[in-house]
């Protein structure tokens, strides 16, 4: 067979067209604390701080998206999970004195095992299932607040050692940047290959017709279970980086508010779109930064804009509502549609046959 | 013809003290045609759902090559040969042609989370099996044109034969297809026609629910007819032409 | 132990008050639900309001009462209205998942706007009558009484407009069918418009019956409670919400009262009660305890 032999251009080809968005990407984050702090001086704003926040995001954020944008099940309570990891990690660094890398990990699969322990909500759906996990959410900020023995309740964990992998201390904003960039771009590929492999087809199937997905062999309950652990692992994960990059958490951090701005992540960046993930989290962490800063920018604003963060809320509360209305598929997936659409167009003006049966509805 | 695939016996469902089915007995052979018809609410669909596990039956039992499969879940069934398409299309609109037929796939490979994030060799190389299967199945229908439009974006017609295209995909024994020609033109009816043909001569046994009489009478070997949930005659499609019962209840019924 | 018996007459009087809210706040989801299919995650938002918009008619404005109570209502029932019309109506026949985050979004939008005009973490809301009654074991205050006495005139008033006026017709039509309905000339727009509405009147007055203090986080907890107890009355039925309403509220005070007085458990915990009563009577009895909801599609 001619495929057997080894071709270096039609592999690199393969790689390319598979991996586009990455092979553009990679370059452009390794790069970026090289410019990007001359640029941010210049707009004053601190970007390698906020888009090391960005990748932390992004962890979550793409795993919510596997859960609710591939798979349709919505949760609003994803913010629970952060909060487990953050907690594991940041008190076996301070108490036991773990190294903060064995904290994450841990974290992580305590948050996975939460999230297994709760996955029989998955039999609810639609409203019930969103409500439930809204739930779930509160109860987790409860626990975070009333366990005190364990988590200091509203005191909150303070000098939680940073970052330090291998017996290496990771505490520079470069350092910081690099670690969970690295994590996430790994992260962000697994995803990029699973949702477009059998597991993933199985996911999108039984969120666009769960009965014909079942006759076509999918184990629904199964599939749910297994992309909500997986979300909530990320989730874990996610917080425990954080823990250790903020140095101070509180239950406060991780209440219904911010469950409901990762779901603003993955709808407003795009919802069935690993990329959309990432364009979510980079909205919803510049967005205050950005307004904060405009007073610099533009000389003189109005009064009302400088006290952003008092209504920030009210922007968030606006861009969802506005999302649903005029782009339900969120910024990214209505934007490819949108030249998907175009490159159709002209490709059937270029003289493609058409077709014998005109369309009769859906 | 010989070999039984399927046998069913003394099937009942309620819903809410009405009986979809009554008791409904019968057999299918393998390799043949076997149309089911009565008027709207008949207890066809409702049948096709106990078969394809997706209800359960009150009573009675449906026994598939030798294994009983009432009260299997659906997701089994694509695994031991049983597939099927819907009276109302359900195919996944948001996804290609080709991956809707990938779909059906499923059962018949196995790659899991880990080997599929990882993308290792193994999982290629079942990715590439699929990929191929899956266009002989769109080939079979004549769809191969249409492989990477989103799913949703094809006519009407062309989504019934897809779907039929994605059930062939799980490599059925038996294949259960209901009102496949509704919507359908005459001539693409036709063509649906010398398509069920082509496949039966695969080796693939056809239980099909059909309201167009012309196609019933032109393709299957043997006719079945329910009337509110009973079987009211069975045989070749000239004799139960004939039967008074059939006669009476199709146009007792609105539904002629 | 001795200790929580000699305390469960004030524990079920405590359950008593809130219950009367959370049957106020469940009527309003299952008003809602019952008429769209949509559950409104801000209904929570519209008690929060009501209960602020009372005190700066009340304390700010020094509005007398019975003026003040009628035109906060009124005014939580027509943001019930706007929100209708800005939001569920374009986001109709969209699908759950897009009423959710349609609903998400206008609650957070709400909260944050409440915060703005009141920030402080507490106001005064006035009650209606001052006093206190003490009785050997229980003691409760005047607003108690008219707490009861407004639930049960809501409850009969939504019995009548449900079962003797056109309006409640078409509202109980579109809940059984909302296509039949708009085929027999019912404006199912309309009978939305509506529903949102009176649930955002219900949602105000729970509100500001509810507590002494008010803030704008309050909506939160009053409406995932409201929505528990709308689920265990079966949601969708309206009087269902009734039982759901006392259920939650007595279970949640007597609960909290075992658990810290008998077991030395932190009363924080209180919150969570209704939550974990949520999520296990959605998984084993979706259809309410009562089972008359409309909710077969869990």
């Amino acid at each position: 067979m001619q495929e057997k032999a080894f071709d270096i251009k039609t592999a690199a080809r393969r790689v390319w067209r598979g991996y586009k968005a990455f092979l553009l990407f990679t370059p452009f984050i390794m790069t970026l604390p090289l410019w990007a702090e001359r640029l941010g001086k210049a707009i004053s704003l601190n970007i390698v701080y906020l888009m090391r926040m960005v990748g932390t995001f992004t962890l979550v954020a793409v795993g919510l998206n596997l859960l609710m944008g591939y798979a349709g099940q919505a949760s609003l309570g994803h913010g629970a999970f952060m909060g487990i990891g953050a907690y594991t990690s940041a008190i076996l660094a301070t108490r036991w004195g773990w190294p903060a890398w064995i904290g994450i990990l841990l974290g992580t699969l305590v948050a996975a095992a939460v999230g297994y322990l709760v996955a029989p909500i998955l039999r609810l759906r639609g409203h019930y299932l969103a409500m439930a996990t809204l739930g779930l959410g509160i109860v987790a900020y409860i626990f975070f607040r009333e366990m005190i023995a364990l988590t200091e309740g509203n005191v909150g964990i303070r000098e939680i050692p940073k970052l330090n992998f291998l017996g290496m201390v990771i505490s520079s904003r470069n350092g910081e940047f690099y670690f969970v960039w690295i994590i996430a771009i790994i992260v962000l590929l697994m995803c990029q290959n699973l949702v477009r492999s059998r597991v993933g087809r199985a996911i999108r199937a039984f969120h666009q017709s769960e009965v014909a997905a079942r006759v076509m062999g999918v184990n629904v309950p199964s599939y749910k279970m297994k992309v909500f652990v997986l979300s909530a692992a990320l989730g874990g994960l996610a917080g425990g980086i954080y823990s250790h990059f903020q140095g101070y958490i509180n239950p406060s951090q991780f209440d219904v508010m911010l469950s409901i701005q990762l779901v603003v992540m993955v709808v407003v960046g795009g919802m069935e779109s690993i990329w959309g993930s990432v364009a979510g989290a980079s909205l919803v962490v510049f967005l205050p930064s950005v307004v904060e800063a405009l007073p610099k920018w533009l000389g003189n604003v109005p009064a009302w804009v400088r006290q952003y963060s008092n209504y920030e809320g009210l922007v968030f509360g606006a861009i969802l509502v506005l999302t649903m209305i005029f782009l339900p598929k969120g910024i990214t997936t209505s934007t490819v549609d949108f030249f998907h659409r175009k490159i159709r167009k002209a490709a059937a003006l270029m003289g493609e046959e058409s077709t014998d049966s005109p369309p009769r509805g859906e | 013809m010989g070999e039984t695939i399927l046998s069913v016996h003394n099937l009942s469902k309620a819903f809410g003290g009405l009986y979809a089915l009554k008791n409904v007995s019968f057999s299918v052979e393998r390799g043949m045609i076997k149309a089911v018809i009565g008027p709207n609410g008949a207890g066809k669909t409702t049948l096709f759902d106990i078969l394809t596990g997706l209800l359960e039956p009150d009573e009675g039992k449906a026994v598939f090559m030798g294994q009983e499969i009432t009260g299997l879940p659906a997701h089994k069934l694509a695994g031991i040969g049983i597939s099927r398409t819907f009276q109302t299309v359900r195919i996944f609109p948001g996804m290609t042609v080709l991956e809707n037929v990938m779909v059906g796939l499923h059962h018949r490979s196995h790659c899991g989370f880990l080997r599929a994030a990882l993308k290792v060799p193994s999982e290629r190389r079942e990715e590439r099996y699929i990929r191929d299967e899956a266009f002989r199945q769109l080939e079979l229908v004549g769809l191969e044109m249409m492989a990477h439009f989103p799913a949703g974006s094809l006519p009407f017609g062309m989504q019934r034969l897809l779907e039929l295209a994605r059930a062939l995909a799980t490599g059925p024994e038996l294949l259960l297809l209901d009102e496949p020609a509704s919507g359908l033109n005459t001539y693409e009816t036709e063509e649906l026609g010398e398509i069920l043909k082509r496949i039966t001569e695969r080796g693939v046994t056809i239980l099909l629910v059909e309201h167009d009489m012309g196609l019933v009478m032109r393709i299957s070997n043997e006719v079945l007819v329910l009337d509110y949930g009973e079987v009211i005659a069975e045989g070749t499609p000239q004799e139960v032409k004939d039967d008074p019962k059939v006669i009476e209840a199709y146009l007792g019924g609105d539904d002629v | 132990m001795a200790d929580f018996f000699s305390n469960l007459p004030q524990y079920l009087v405590n359950g008593l008050g809130s219950g009367c809210i959370y049957i106020l706040m469940a009527m309003g989801f299952s008003l809602i639900y019952a008429s769209t299919g949509i559950i409104n995650f801000a209904q929570g938002e519209f008690a929060a309001i009501g209960a602020l918009v009372a005190y700066t008619f009340a304390v700010k404005l020094g509005l007398s009462l019975p003026l003040a109570v009628p035109l906060s209502v009124a005014l939580v029932g027509f943001i019930g209205l706007v929100l209708e019309r800005s939001v569920i109506l374009p986001l109709r026949e969209k699908g759950a998942l897009t009423a959710i985050i349609g609903t998400i979004g206008a609650s957070i939008f709400l909260k944050s706007g409440a915060r703005i005009i009141w920030p402080e973490e507490a106001y005064k809301v006035p009650e209606f009558t001052q006093g206190q009654f003490n009785l050997p074991k229980v003691s409760f205050n005047a607003q108690l009484l008219w707490m009861l006495g407004l639930t049960f005139l809501v409850v009969v008033s939504v019995y009548v407009l449900m079962n003797r006026t056109k309006l409640g017709k078409g509202l109980r039509a579109c809940a059984i069918n909302p296509e039949a309905a708009s085929l027999v000339g019912i404006n199912v727009s309309v009978m939305s418009m509506a529903a949102f509405s009176m649930a955002a009147l219900l949602g105000g007055l729970a509100g500001l019956v509810s507590a002494p203090f008010a803030n704008y986080r309050m909506g939160l907890y009053l409406g995932i409670k409201g929505f528990t107890a709308a689920v265990i009355g079966g949601l969708g039925d309206v009087y269902g919400a009734v039982l759901g309403g006392l259920t939650v509220g007595l279970l949640e005070e007597v609960v909290a009262g075992f658990l810290s007085v008998a077991l030395g458990i932190s009363s924080g915990y209180k919150d969570a009660v209704a939550v974990v009563l949520l999520v296990s009577v959605l998984l084993f009895r979706p259809q309410g305890l009562v089972g008359r909801g409309l909710v077969e599609k869990v």
